[in-house]
């Protein structure tokens, strides 16, 4: 009987993740509108809320077609492996103390990694088997992008994780109370926030996709809910993102007067709000530029900040 | 419980075998690549089902997620010619033979005598147990050493690699960073009037 | 060992970034531009051969639709042409009103430009303030012309009417409240000439927005500082005109060095860039809006002194008002012959340019003394400037190609003419 109420509430939340990913899209042209001065979508239910579902419907009802020149079963895996890779990570975080399906696994940290690692293959097959030279290009930058970018996320995580001494998302949650874990990793916080957001591809880093000089890249050749399932691996990877920057580094469900599960849920939209602020404001760098930058601002940095926070933890001791 | 275990265990077994044989055996490089990460993902769930999590999850962070990708990264860069790669075959397969001979001899030696059954199984995992610590713990004291040659062999391989694949490019047009974000407004633009002198 | 084979790319003609129909066939060795060979002609319409076909008043429409983006530029080209040929000379009013009309086209064209650069070069946002800017100075082309685009609002021997007295209001709709009404048409209650002043008073504070965005900004400049840098002797070897000319640093500017219209009596500078890179051509362009709007509120204080004419009274070449027509017979011959058989041109060839906002925009008209032109010959900007795209992008990488593409200002309509 439990099993089956488990079952049941699993596809609540995968249901209720689905919606947050519609739900931002419209949202973000929604804040797009108001930064730059435009109304966005405002017609379909109140405030417009409506257009999310017509998108949905809209994507579900296209025509399923599948290129003749596209390698056919790897064409059809690769947004299925981007919206699961998104969606699995979300089985590790935790909302609040015990509000969670794996929140206290030894090892939830790895677990989201090894997923971003499998979101590579999403993206650089749906490149590939596309066929298209486009598309090719779109994947060979996304897949640069996304090794480069992991490595500093990867070692400010280890900061993190040396100083709480856990590789528990709970157990790191736990770690930033009362303190939020930024004042102690200042650095590392923003080490985490812009490989964050090279990681999910987001506009100031969205090269692999970058309109103007790819059309759409690795998904130029997608359309319909193939497309839909990369739009809604970005969005999800967007919340994954800014949920684990909120609970590693923002002090998670710590606050005051309201219950932590809605602090953790402020914070949050507060972090995908300015995601939404960056892409409006800044330009694209370029693709070298962005692989410099990587290696070698970044992962020096990334570095440096794990070898203070060692010599600090040896010094002073760990939280 | 058990049983769920043993099910899951011939399942993920059977799955890595097969796609172990299917890496050998795909025309397609591209496919070989991918059969071997599947065969990745089935091993690191087999870690899983032993209680390794920080082995399984390590597997697929390393292979799964850097090793493969450069792999498959190469393969389909490369335009293979499967005629072409085909052509000695025929010419090489005595070679080739010979030598999986010798292989598999040399695996049935090792199995023969190896202490497979006589090693008496792990005792039951305490509830509490955690094997990122435990790993931690055996790494840096009893293996320090090798790990840490380990460590600089792979350095080693890293600068080697750079140092032979890198192609300096001469017809490039490159941009130093430091300067172009040094460029001032002042010292670009100048504004001029172009008239003549007032008659 | 495999040999490393270079990549052919076929950049457009449908490609978000190839800024209507250019197709950009790119030989790439990884991302690096080893060849970059624009292909033309996707919008060819004939025009040069269309005007042989038709009246001198009606090719004037035609012009519009060469450099879309700076529609009556072109068009003062092409009536300066046929002026220089019937040997008239315009009134000072209309003069005026052509200045203005130039400069508030130039503002038109660099708008758009920045804003597709920006975009091009992934600052969305720049472009939405553009368009914000950009409406409000097609409303005052369709005060004067009743168009937003096309306008052709030039005539040769002046321009086609007078400033009107009443600025268009917004009218009320069920979509807009009556606070958001009053808003719109808060600065509408006047003249034309007023609204264009109000513009050229906010105008300044839009620019510097903007700059803001964009001109000290790190990502900015690591795209376009030292891209497709152009020397001097080349910009001039490869027959560069306008704000791609003065970023290379030659000080050469047909409002100065060849005056027309009443750019002789205005005080302005010309910027001038130095490198020669896409952050030059960004900085020029950037600084001769605000020249621009100098320009344009100095001929809305001498418009506002100096009622007169607009128009020539040579019924030859300008219709007779319409309320003359109503009483006499010869003005109704008149009309009807200028509107069916046309102006006669005497014979002769002339080339007339003007500084458009793209760089010089050229006429070369041959008249064999019959109402239509015997061969008109366009000179696009735009043409030289894309015809040097190989030797601007070579070695460069794929964005860089949008970049120093986007910094060209290509439009095709006068490229494919």
């Amino acid at each position: 009987m439990l099993f089956f109420a488990q079952i049941v509430a699993m596809f609540v939340t995968l249901l209720v993740l689905l919606g947050i990913a519609g739900f931002l899209v419209f949202a973000e042209r929604r804040v797009l509108g108001l930064l730059q001065n435009r109304l966005g979508p405002n017609r379909l239910g109140p405030l417009g809320v409506g257009q999310a579902l017509a998108d949905a419907l809209k994507l579900l009802c296209k025509e399923d077609f599948v290129p003749p020149f596209a390698s056919g079963l790897l064409y059809r895996t690769a947004p299925i492996l981007v919206a699961f890779s998104a969606l699995a990570g979300f089985a590790v975080l935790p909302l609040a103390p015990g509000i969670s399906w794996a929140g206290d696994w030894e090892i939830g940290l790895l677990l989201i990694l090894a997923l971003s690692s499998l979101h590579v293959y999403g993206v650089f097959l749906g490149g590939w088997s596309s066929n298209n030279k486009f598309a090719l290009y779109g994947a060979i930058r996304a897949v640069a992008q996304l090794i480069s970018y992991e490595l500093p996320m990867g070692l400010a995580l280890l900061a993190l994780v040396l100083l709480a001494g856990s590789l528990a998302l709970q157990g790191l949650g736990a770690a930033g109370q009362p303190v939020p874990l930024i004042v102690y990793q200042p650095l590392g916080f923003l080490i985490f926030f812009i490989a964050g957001i090279a990681e999910t591809q987001r506009l100031p880093f969205d090269l692999a996709e970058a309109e103007s000089e790819l059309v759409a890249g690795y998904h130029t050749e997608y359309g319909g809910m193939r497309f839909g399932y990369f739009f809604l691996g970005e969005y999800l990877g967007l919340v994954l993102i800014a949920a684990l920057i909120s609970l590693l580094y923002l002090g998670a469900w710590s606050g005051p007067w309201l219950p932590g599960w809605l602090w953790m849920l402020l914070k949050t939209g507060f972090v995908i709000g300015i995601f939404f602020w960056l892409r409006a404001s800044l330009p694209r760098p370029r693709y070298d530029q962005l692989l410099h930058w990587g290696w070698n601002a970044l992962l020096p940095l990334a570095i440096l900040n794990l070898l203070l926070t060692a010599i600090a933890a040896a010094l002073w001791g760990t939280l | 419980m058990m049983l769920t275990t043993t099910i899951l265990f011939y399942v993920f077994s059977a799955i890595l075998l097969v796609s172990a044989l299917l890496v050998i055996t795909a025309r397609n490089p591209v496919y070989s690549a991918l059969y071997l990460v599947l065969a990745f993902f089935n091993a690191a769930a087999l870690f899983l089902l032993l209680g390794a999590e920080f082995l399984g999850l390590i597997l697929i962070l390393v292979y799964v997620g850097a090793v493969m990708v450069l792999f498959l990264f190469v393969v389909m860069m490369l335009d293979i010619n499967l005629e072409r790669l085909k052509e000695g075959f025929l010419r090489y397969l005595p070679l080739g033979l010979a030598i999986a001979i010798v292989g598999v001899l040399e695996m049935v030696a090792v199995f023969w005598t190896a202490p497979i059954g006589r090693v008496p199984a792990p005792g039951p995992i305490p509830a509490n147990a955690d094997n990122t610590r435990a790993l931690g713990e055996l790494l840096y004291t009893h293996y320090l050493y090798p790990f840490e040659i380990a460590a600089v062999i792979l350095l080693v391989a890293i600068i080697a690699a750079i140092a032979l694949t890198l192609r300096r490019r001469p017809d490039t047009k490159s941009q130093a960073v430091g300067k172009q974000v040094a460029v001032a407004v002042r010292e670009r633009l100048r504004m001029v009037d172009l008239r003549g002198p007032k008659p | 060992m495999p040999e490393i084979s270079n990549f052919t790319m076929n950049f457009g003609p449908q490609h978000p970034s190839a800024h209507g129909v250019l197709r950009l066939v790119l030989e790439l060795d990884g991302e690096v531009i080893e060849r970059a060979d624009p292909h033309i002609g996707l919008l060819h319409r004939a025009t040069e051969k269309l005007a042989e076909h038709k009246t001198f008043l009606q090719n004037l429409p035609y012009m519009d639709r060469l450099d879309y983006v700076s529609m009556m530029c072109n068009e003062h080209a092409y009536c300066r042409a046929v002026e220089g040929l019937l040997g008239i000379e315009i009134p000072q009013r209309a003069q005026y009103i052509r200045t203005l009309f130039d400069e508030i086209t130039r503002v038109l064209n660099h708008l758009l430009w920045l804003g597709a650069y920006a975009l091009d070069v992934g600052a969305m946002s720049v472009f939405l303030y553009c368009f914000r800017e950009r409406e409000d100075l097609m409303d005052v082309y369709e005060a004067v012309s009743g168009a937003r685009m096309h306008a052709a609002y030039y005539r040769p021997g002046g321009v086609y009417r007078d400033l009107p007295a009443q600025m268009p209001q917004y009218e009320a709709s069920p979509y807009r409240d009556a606070k958001r009404l009053e808003e719109l048409n808060a600065n509408r209650g006047g003249s034309v000439l007023d609204f264009i002043e109000d513009f050229t008073r906010r105008f300044p504070g839009y620019v510097d927005e903007y700059e803001t965005l964009l001109t000290d900004n790190r990502i900015w400049k690591q795209r376009t500082v030292g891209i497709g840098v152009v020397a001097p002797e080349r910009a001039i070897a490869l027959g560069f005109t306008g704000p791609m000319l003065r970023a290379s640093g030659v000080a050469w500017d047909l409002r100065r060095t060849q005056p027309y219209a009443a750019y002789a009596d205005l005080d302005f500078e010309i910027p001038l860039g130095k490198e020669g890179d896409c952050y030059d051509r960004y900085l020029v362009r950037v600084a001769e809006m605000r020249e621009s709007n100098k320009i344009i509120a100095q001929c809305v204080d001498w418009l506002r002194k100096n009622p007169g004419p607009v128009m020539v009274d040579d019924y030859k070449v300008a219709p007779p008002p319409r309320e003359e027509m109503k009483t006499s017979m010869e003005a109704l011959i008149h009309h009807f012959k200028l509107f069916s058989e046309g102006m006669i041109v005497p014979a002769g060839e002339i080339y007339a340019a003007v500084e458009a906002p793209k760089g010089e925009f050229g006429i070369y008209l041959l008249s064999d003394g019959a109402n239509k032109p015997y061969r008109m010959k366009i000179r696009a900007p735009g043409f030289s400037h894309l015809a040097a795209m190989d030797e601007m992008a070579k070695g460069h990488m794929i964005a860089d190609v949008v970049a120093i593409l986007a910094t060209m200002d290509i439009v095709f309509g006068e490229i494919d003419r």
